[in-house]
């Protein structure tokens, strides 16, 4: 018996191709590999500021004149293959962020198991793959603009998930498709507190064909909003709204704590649907998406999109952008009929605060970019752009930050990046 | 005069035809000899060496090598089967290895280092010039 099976064992090796050549052309375990981006953004707002994130504490205009923050980031990642099926990745991106510091995160750090060609699963720390370019959101190199239009990209500012995905990506003639389903749980830290997903999941399909890319995508968040500058508006307002009712004035009363659970922090339903589609012959591209984001509390419902046309000259890529967002605005109020002076007082104080709250979660903006990106090496390339932002409806378009007293209307960004990759 | 310039045109459009294949003819596309993958289309040859597939159209495992980055066989490898420039490959793969989905093929340094791999692993396909096709291996596609 040994004998036969040292045969077939020593048959097997054989066939096999002798195992230092066989290394030549399989992918060595590990392998690291970084990418980045420096860049400045001057706005020509000194009211407001242009940040690059929502996560961002500040940004060009108001706070910097000449802002290295926006845009600049620094991002490693180290893939193993343990088993032709077993792989794993760890990445993490350092940018300026929510406490002024530029501390990486961690963005990704997840298992892969592919059962076959079509079909793998993924666990621990995943990208949360809400828009088209969100799987490598901040990869500048792997992009046309300097950064992804933020009209449509600030609604999904959370960029990854704790949980797990599965993916089947199949061929049909010239046809590739990829679908997708993802389950987790999310935290990201802003400057005034926390958001919570709990959770978050979503489907999307990709069909490639030809020059042609199509992606449609749902995106569900239960978020906990943790804003301590908000808790005393609500808390004013459920104690009005007891007061008010308790002393007989049901109206003001009723209204009020309608409010206060209206605009609530925890247990925000989000749903964001999207379409985007990339149209790249070689020459010259098209690329835009639409979403429409349906929101929660103070959170409202938006509609966003883009189109971006490009041009491509030798190592040049000229670029131009035209983007839209648009919220649909609410405005509140408490009704202060047959209330004392002071009742009323008090509550058309709440009523302005709960709408200059909704005013800075919203956003109506229209924008033109036009910008040229320069291959001027094998890894890296220059871009310079210049967006010419539109506030409108009593919003404050994409700026943040405003003083007191703000009103937004035109701005000049104008920005310049290096990305690289290594 | 209208003649010479008949001539002229007739001879830049045959400069223009060679060219243009002379410049196709600088690569083919290669398998082992051995192997039993049969002939590919530009697409078909642009999705394995773009890591859209990982098989051969008639069955078996695809390895696809490329030659260093920077060198014109491969620019012209990309361009004439992918119709892509040197920096969109680049911008692709960084898509997708910054995406997790997956690392560009390995790189050798010319057409007999890719010959070699050829013959050591029936599974590699790659390109190389096409002076360099010999016995050892089988053009699976050339224009």
């Amino acid at each position: 018996m040994p004998k036969k099976l040292t045969a077939i064992a020593l048959a097997a090796i054989s066939t096999y191709p002798v195992i230092g050549l066989a290394d030549d052309t399989e992918k060595s375990m590990f392998a690291f590999k970084g990418f980045g981006t420096v860049g400045v953004v001057h706005s020509s707002e000194d009211g407001a500021d242009f940040k690059g994130t929502v996560f961002q504490p500040n940004g060009a205009g108001r706070t910097r004149e000449w802002d290295w923050g926006v845009d600049s980031k620094l991002g490693g990642q180290v893939s193993a293959n343990f088993t032709d099926k077993l792989s794993g990745i760890i990445q993490a991106v350092a940018q300026h962020q929510f406490d002024n510091s530029s501390r990486p995160l961690l963005e990704w750090a997840n298992l892969k198991y592919q059962f076959t060609p079509e079909l793998s699963v993924r666990v621990g720390r995943i990208v949360l793959p809400s828009l088209l370019v969100s799987e490598s959101r901040f990869v500048g190199y792997a992009q046309p603009w300097i950064r992804p239009p933020e009209e449509i990209y600030f609604a999904s500012s959370i960029t990854n998930s704790d949980g797990g995905d599965i993916t089947y990506q199949s061929q049909i003639g010239e046809v590739g498709n990829t679908a997708q389903a993802f389950f987790g749980t999310s935290t990201a830290k802003l400057a005034t507190g926390k958001i919570e997903a709990k959770p978050t999941w979503g489907i999307n399909d990709t069909i490639e064909f030809d020059s042609w890319t199509v992606r449609a995508a749902y995106v569900f968040l239960n978020l906990d909003l943790e804003l301590s500058s908000i808790e005393p508006l609500l808390n004013g307002l459920t104690t009005l709204g007891n007061a008010a009712t308790t002393f007989g004035f049901t109206e003001t009363g009723s209204q009020a704590l309608k409010l206060a659970d209206r605009y609530g922090l925890e247990d925000l339903d989000i749903h964001i649907f999207s379409l985007g589609a990339n149209y790249d012959p070689g020459n010259w591209f098209l690329m835009g998406e639409v979403a429409r984001f349906l929101g929660d509390g103070f959170l409202q419902d938006q509609n966003s999109g883009y189109i971006t046309a490009g041009y491509r000259i030798e190592k040049f890529t000229p670029y131009v952008t035209f983007a839209m967002v648009d919220t649909e605005r609410v405005d509140e109020s408490i009704s202060t009929v047959g209330a004392p002076g002071a009742l009323a007082t008090g509550a058309n104080s709440l009523s302005a605060g709960v709408n200059s709250t909704l005013k800075n979660f919203a956003s109506s903006q229209k924008s033109f970019s036009v910008g040229v990106r320069w291959d001027f090496s094998r890894s890296a390339d220059l871009k310079i752009q210049y967006d010419r932002l539109s506030a409108e409806e009593d919003t404050y378009g994409r700026l943040s930050n405003a003083e007191p007293g703000f009103v937004a209307d035109k701005t000049n960004v104008i920005s310049a990046a290096i990305d690289f990759v290594f | 005069m209208r003649i010479l310039s008949n001539t002229s045109c007739v001879i830049a459009g045959l400069v223009l035809a060679l060219s243009t294949s002379l410049a196709l003819a600088d690569v083919a596309v290669v398998v082992s000899a051995k192997s039993a993958a049969s002939t590919l289309t530009a697409a078909q040859a642009s999705d394995i060496f773009l890591g859209k597939a990982s098989a051969f159209p008639g069955g078996g495992q695809a390895i696809p090598i490329d030659q260093n980055e920077g060198s014109a066989i491969r620019d012209e490898f990309y361009t004439k089967v992918a119709n892509k420039s040197a920096a969109q490959v680049k911008a692709y793969w960084s898509k997708i290895i910054f995406s997790g989905k997956g690392q560009p093929p390995k790189e050798v340094a010319d057409s007999s280092a890719v010959k070699k791999l050829i013959a050591d692993n029936p599974n590699v396909i790659g390109y190389i010039d096409k002076a360099a096709v010999d016995g050892s291996v089988k053009v699976v596609f050339a224009n």
